[in-house]
């Protein structure tokens, strides 16, 4: 019986064309991650691991190949499709945390929800329930701009959980986070996968690198999947 | 779309900054279109009001291109015209007034004939013992006003071409909806304008002529014109359509500016919405990253425009009311008045016109939506990868 797969990557390859010339940034990576699975993608700089998330995400498309996700192709989806896939199915965390600084915290974490037909309470319901899972609800109205690194990693943390996507997605989460903010991510990673969710973690931070929930290392250079450990 | 329109108010509210200066220029620019409109409504809907009351043919003597006076002996010719049931001289003239630098219309009438005295009673709230004691004049809210001012109070002293001084009291003033008519004048008894003017008995300002078939009012005119041919003929149409042309002209030269401006100001917004500010195109990035669609992210846009358009209209259209109706448009009103140095103050009353305020909103808050919407479909078209990088 074939096994079955939260994310697959098949043969995927992505060129991005520049002023200087075509940059090879992923070469026929091949990538399977099952459901509940916990995978850290280590590398150096440039070495394709937040391009491949991009693709996962569906944020941008690939050169050749195919990124399947939950069994839909998503790398041949139009745009509008895949913000859709992106709102309902992926939680993301970015590397500069990308919170909108004008915004209050509470409003940032329910952003992804406002297109949906969703009443103001029930949105901030949802909003707080998630802040509080991750103690920042007591900042609920400080503008982004006005939160500590720590906090804003959690308001960001509790943005990509919001909409209680199967999979998590995060992009060097810990790059802008001193040793202490970074365990504390940590401690936060363990518990969601806890919950059951899929988790792909793009870094170079060596925190990563022992920790014994994680289900796989797989090791990246110059665009190619160059070794996994379990 | 209730959330959408939500986070749309916010955003502008959190960009205030930048809004603002559109904000402003667009209710400026609604604001002087609203008034313009409201001045020239006012004005029109006064004269056409009271268009009836004025006379079908006015007959007006001219030497070397200029009225003069005409031999009252004219009237009884005229009134044997087939069609006219009467014809009779009038006696007006502007009366200067120096301490205010402004010239009073005065007209003499005839206070015991019954239809001036059933008109005027109309018209006029009148002081009955006083008007039938002497020497009495009736005036309207701006020569009233301008009495008091200068210290003539319920009477003003006329000086004659001989030198000598008239004392006329006022015995009533004009009410208040017949001001575009009556604002900056004088009535009194024809004997005592011929006094105060030097007119002799012979002599009057111009004739008037009653027609009572309209379609008759053309010929009669021709048949004046072949008799006296130093005669200007003016009839109720002429008036009618020299008010029309004078405030259409003055509301289209108006409506031409705006139009320059509305331009110009659609040139800076396409400019400034489509030179999105850093945090902008993060903004935007980071919608879409999080699941955004472009048509939302374009809603949103659409919504901000839409909101900033409809309060500078609410904003403009109130202002514009309380300039025109509450501070009687000053500078814009003068403009369609004219003479304004030699008048006294010509009061607008109030009114308004829905489908005026229709035509400015259609004329302006849609064009204004309309020329966000390039600039936010490329804004709504931003890659979320390449701009949160």
């Amino acid at each position: 019986m074939r096994e079955r797969h939260a994310i697959e990557v098949k043969s995927v390859s992505k060129i991005f064309e520049t002023a200087a010339g075509s940059v090879q940034a992923l070469e026929a990576v091949d990538l399977a991650i099952r459901p509940n699975e916990l995978v850290i993608l280590k590398g150096p700089s440039g070495s394709g691991k937040s391009t491949l998330l991009s693709l996962i995400a569906a944020l941008q498309k690939p050169t050749c190949g195919e990124v399947v996700v939950e069994n839909e192709r998503v790398s041949k989806l139009p745009d509008d499709f895949a913000a859709l896939y992106r709102r309902r199915r992926i939680g993301f965390i970015f590397q500069k945390f990308n919170l909108i600084p004008t915004l209050s915290a509470l409003e940032n974490v329910y952003t992804p929800l406002l297109p949906e037909r969703i009443g103001e309470r029930e949105l901030e319901e949802k909003a707080l329930r998630v802040m509080e899972e991750f103690s920042i609800a007591h900042k609920r109205d400080e503008r982004a701009a006005a939160l500590s690194g720590g906090e804003q990693q959690r308001v960001a943390i509790a943005r990509a959980l919001v909409n209680d996507p199967p999979i998590l997605l995060a992009d060097e989460p810990t790059a802008n986070l001193d040793a202490k903010l970074s365990r504390e991510f940590i401690g936060f990673l363990e518990r969601i996968r806890d919950e059951g969710k899929t988790i792909v973690v793009a870094t170079h931070d060596p925190l990563f690198f022992d920790l014994p929930f994680v289900d796989r290392q797989i090791e990246m250079h110059d665009g190619r999947v160059v070794g996994t450990r379990r | 779309m209730k959330n959408l329109l939500a986070f749309a108010i916010g955003s502008l509210l959190r960009r205030g900054g930048k809004n603002l200066f559109i904000f402003f220029v667009f209710t400026l620019l609604v604001f002087i279109l609203a008034s313009t409109f409201l001045i020239s409504n006012a004005l029109k809907s006064q004269l056409l009001s009271t268009l009836d009351a004025l006379p079908p043919i006015t007959v007006e003597r001219i030497v070397a291109g200029r009225q003069t006076e005409i031999d009252t002996s004219r009237a009884d010719s005229i009134a044997e015209i087939a069609g006219v049931s009467r014809a009779f001289p009038r006696v007006w003239g502007f009366y200067y007034f120096p301490p205010a630098g402004v010239n009073f219309a005065v007209v003499g009438v005839d206070p015991l004939l019954p239809s001036y005295s059933q008109t005027l009673t109309t018209v006029a709230d009148i002081d009955g013992e006083r008007l039938a004691s002497g020497d009495t004049m009736i005036v309207g809210e701006g020569v009233d006003a301008i009495l008091r001012r200068h210290l003539f109070d319920g009477y003003l002293l006329f000086v004659k071409p001989d030198g000598e001084l008239k004392r006329v009291d006022v015995a009533g003033r004009f009410k208040g909806e017949t001001v575009l008519q009556s604002n900056d004048l004088i009535v009194m008894d024809t004997g005592l304008v011929r006094e105060i003017f030097g007119l002799p008995e012979h002599l009057a300002t111009d004739i008037v002529v009653e027609v009572p078939n309209p379609q008759e009012v053309p010929t009669v005119a021709r048949k004046i014109a072949t008799l006296y041919p130093d005669s200007r003929i003016v009839t109720r149409r002429d008036l009618a359509a020299s008010y029309h042309a004078l405030f259409d002209y003055k509301s289209g030269l108006f409506l031409a500016l705006f139009l320059v401006g509305i331009f110009t100001l659609f040139v800076i917004l396409y400019d400034k919405a489509s030179g999105l500010s850093g945090e902008e195109r993060r903004e935007i990035g980071i919608l879409k990253a999080l699941g955004w669609r472009t048509g939302e992210i374009l809603a949103v846009k659409i919504y901000e425009s839409a909101i900033l358009a409809l309060v500078a209209y609410l904003v403009a259209v109130t202002a514009s009311i309380g300039y025109v109706f509450g501070l009687q448009a000053p500078v814009l009103r003068d403009l369609f008045t004219g003479y304004s140095a030699l008048r006294p103050p010509l009061l607008l009353p109030f009114e308004i016109d829905g489908a005026t305020l229709a035509l400015i909103f259609f004329a302006t808050v849609p064009l204004f939506v309309a020329a966000t919407l390039v600039p936010a479909w490329r804004a709504a078209t931003l890659e979320a990868d390449e701009v949160i990088r």
